[in-house]
C-alpha cells in the first residue's frame, strides 16, 4: 500500500518542491458531509493545491463546491418546494516573506443561481519578541449580489468590509495564548429572498396567518467578535485548549461560544482530538416569534431563526494520521477523519423547537518538505 | 422571572450599543442606509368582488395550484376549493370566501419596490413579459399571462391600483 502510494505521489508531482526550493508544497482534497433533522444536506468537496515561488515567497489556489438541498421549516412555512443549489467557489492568493514580517493577500469568487460574490483579503504577521509574539492584522471585503432563482428582475447589491487583529503570545515552552477582535460592516440587502414572514394567525405562511410579507431587517449590520483561546501542552503527548468567543452586533444580537478540546498523540504519527462547543445566542432587537398586528407591517420583519434565541452543543472527533513517504520522509500523506454532532435547540421559534446536525469531513493531502 | 429577562436584555442592549460604537469609529463612520418599507396595500373590495377575484378564480384557484392548501395565496370559490370544505362546489360565492381570497391577494400586493412588481403582478406574466419562472406554465410552456395586455391581467392590475386611485402602468407589447 505504501509503496503505491509513494508511486502515485512521485508519478503525479515529479519536480515538488523540497526544503525551500521552488515547487509544489501541498496537494489536499476534503468532502464535508452534513445531513440534518431538518431535511437540509450539505456536501461539499474542494481541493487545493500551494506552491513554492521563491524561498520566501508561495501561492495557493483552491476550488470548492457545496451542494446543498433544503425543505427546512423556513422553506416548509413559506409554503415553498424544496432548493436545491449548487454553489462553487475559486480562491486564489499569495504570500510573502520579509525577515519579521509575512504579507498575504487572496481573492475569492462564488458563484450559484442565486449568488455572487467578489472577496478579497490582505493578511500580515509581524514577528516579534524572538519570535515570542506575533501580531496580526487582516482587512478584507466583499461585493456580492443576491438574485432569487427564476426571477431575473430580482437583484440586490451586498457588500462587506471589515478588519481583524490578533496578538499571539507564547506564555512558556509549554502555552501558547492568542486574543483577537474583528468587526465587519455588512451593507445591502440583508434578508432571505425567499423568506416571506407571516403576520397573524399561527405564524406560518402555509398555516392560517392572512398576511405573508417578504423579508425585511436592516441594511446595515456591524458584526464584532472577541476571541480568547488558550493551549497547554501536559507532558509529550496531551495538550488542552480552550476559547471562549463573544460575539456582538447593532442588531442586538449576543452571542457566547465556549470550546474546549483535548488532543492526544497516537503512537509516531496519528492525533486524535476530542472537542465540545456551547453556544449560546439572544435575539436580534426587531424578532419577534409571531407578528400580531394585522393592519400595518412592522419596518423589519423576519422569519430567520438565526435571529431567534437558541443554544447548541456540539461533540467532535477527528483523528490524523501521517504517513511519511520515500527514504527522506521528506513527503507526508495525511489523512483525517472528523465527525462531529451538534444539537441545536430553540427557545423562541414558531413551528420549530430543535434540529439535530451531524457533519463529518474527510480529508487527503500530500504534503512536501 | 420577566423582570430578571429585561435587566438581561436591557444590559446586553448596552453592550451591544458600545461594541458597535468602538468599531464604528474603528471602520469610519456609518452612512445611513434605509430598508425598504413594506406597506399593506388598500385596494377597493368592490371592484375585487366585481371584476378580480372571477379572474384570480379562474385563472389561479385550481385545486392543485392557489386552491391548494399548502400555498399561503389562495383563491376560494365555486368550482374550486370552498373554505369550508363541505360546501358543495355549485353554491353560490359565500362572503367568507371573498373576504379570505381578497386578504390574500392583498398580501400578495406587498412589494418593496413599485406596486407593479409585487408578486400578485409579476409571478403569473410570462418571461417574455418581464415576469419569472412559475410553475403554472401550461402545455404549451405559457404562463398564465402571456403579456400585460392580456384582458385577465389587466383586470388584476386595475384592481391593485384601485383604492386610492394610482395612475395605472400601460401595458408592455
Amino acid at each position: 500500500m505504501r509503496a503505491l502510494i509513494v508511486m502515485v505521489a512521485s508519478m503525479g508531482f515529479g519536480s515538488c518542491g523540497t526544503s525551500g526550493s521552488p515547487g509544489v508544497t501541498s496537494v489536499a482534497s476534503a468532502l464535508y458531509m452534513r445531513v440534518d433533522s431538518n431535511a437540509t444536506t450539505v456536501w461539499a468537496p474542494r481541493t487545493s493545491v500551494a506552491a513554492r515561488v521563491t524561498e520566501s515567497a508561495g501561492v495557493e489556489a483552491a476550488f470548492a463546491v457545496d451542494s446543498w438541498t433544503g425543505a427546512s421549516i423556513d422553506v416548509v412555512t413559506a409554503a415553498t418546494h424544496a432548493i436545491h443549489e449548487v454553489r462553487k467557489e475559486v480562491t486564489a492568493g499569495g504570500y510573502y516573506e520579509f525577515e519579521d514580517l509575512t504579507i498575504s493577500g487572496g481573492y475569492r469568487y462564488s458563484t450559484e443561481n442565486d449568488y455572487w460574490s467578489n472577496g478579497g483579503v490582505v493578511n500580515g504577521t509581524v514577528d516579534m519578541a524572538n519570535n515570542n509574539t506575533t501580531l496580526g492584522f487582516s482587512l478584507f471585503g466583499s461585493s456580492d449580489t443576491v438574485g432569487r432563482a427564476g426571477d431575473p428582475a430580482f437583484d440586490r447589491p451586498q457588500g462587506s468590509m471589515g478588519a481583524r487583529v490578533s496578538l499571539t503570545q507564547v506564555i512558556d515552552t509549554e502555552t501558547v495564548a492568542q486574543v483577537s477582535w474583528e468587526t465587519t460592516r455588512v451593507t445591502g440587502y440583508q434578508a432571505g429572498p425567499y423568506r416571506y414572514v407571516a403576520l397573524g394567525g399561527d405564524g406560518t405562511c402555509a398555516g392560517s396567518a392572512p398576511y405573508c410579507v417578504p423579508e425585511v431587517v436592516p441594511e446595515v449590520r456591524v458584526r464584532n467578535a472577541a476571541v480568547g483561546r488558550i493551549r497547554r501542552a501536559f507532558g509529550e503527548r496531551v495538550s488542552l485548549g480552550a476559547e471562549y468567543r463573544l460575539y456582538v452586533d447593532d442588531w442586538s444580537l449576543i452571542s457566547h461560544t465556549i470550546t474546549p478540546d483535548i488532543a492526544l498523540l497516537v503512537g509516531e504519527h496519528g492525533t486524535l482530538t476530542a472537542s465540545y462547543r456551547y453556544y449560546t445566542q439572544g435575539d436580534a432587537s426587531f424578532y419577534q416569534k409571531y407578528y400580531v398586528d394585522q393592519t400595518a407591517v412592522p419596518e423589519y420583519v423576519t422569519r430567520d431563526r438565526e435571529l431567534s434565541a437558541f443554544y447548541s452543543n456540539r461533540f467532535g472527533l477527528g483523528y490524523l494520521h501521517e504517513f511519511p513517504l520515500g527514504e527522506d520522509e521528506s513527503t507526508v500523506l495525511r489523512a483525517a477523519l472528523r465527525l462531529g454532532f451538534t444539537r441545536y435547540e430553540y427557545l423562541d421559534f414558531a413551528g420549530l423547537t430543535n434540529v439535530n446536525a451531524f457533519e463529518n469531513t474527510v480529508l487527503l493531502s500530500l504534503g512536501w518538505l | 422571572m420577566e423582570r430578571a429577562r429585561t435587566w438581561r436584555k436591557a444590559c446586553n442592549r448596552k453592550l451591544a450599543a458600545g461594541c458597535v460604537l468602538l468599531s464604528l469609529s474603528l471602520l469610519g463612520a456609518a452612512c445611513a442606509e434605509e430598508s425598504p418599507v413594506l406597506e399593506l396595500e388598500n385596494p377597493n373590495l368592490v371592484v375585487f368582488q366585481q371584476a378580480a377575484y372571477p379572474i384570480l378564480l379562474r385563472d389561479c384557484g385550481f385545486p392543485a395550484c392557489h386552491g391548494n392548501t399548502d400555498r399561503f395565496f389562495r383563491v376560494y370559490g365555486p368550482g374550486r376549493t370552498r373554505l369550508v370544505p363541505t360546501t358543495p362546489q355549485d353554491e353560490p360565492v359565500m362572503p367568507d370566501e371573498i373576504q379570505e381570497s381578497y386578504t390574500r391577494a392583498v398580501s400578495m400586493l406587498v412589494h418593496d419596490r413599485d406596486l407593479i412588481d409585487s408578486p400578485l403582478l409579476h409571478k403569473p406574466l410570462d418571461t417574455s413579459a418581464g415576469g419569472p419562472s412559475h410553475a403554472g406554465e401550461d402545455a404549451w410552456g405559457r404562463n398564465v399571462y402571456v403579456s400585460t395586455s392580456d384582458p385577465g391581467y389587466a383586470a388584476l392590475v386595475n384592481w391593485a391600483y384601485s383604492n386610492p386611485p394610482m395612475p395605472v402602468p400601460g401595458p408592455t407589447p
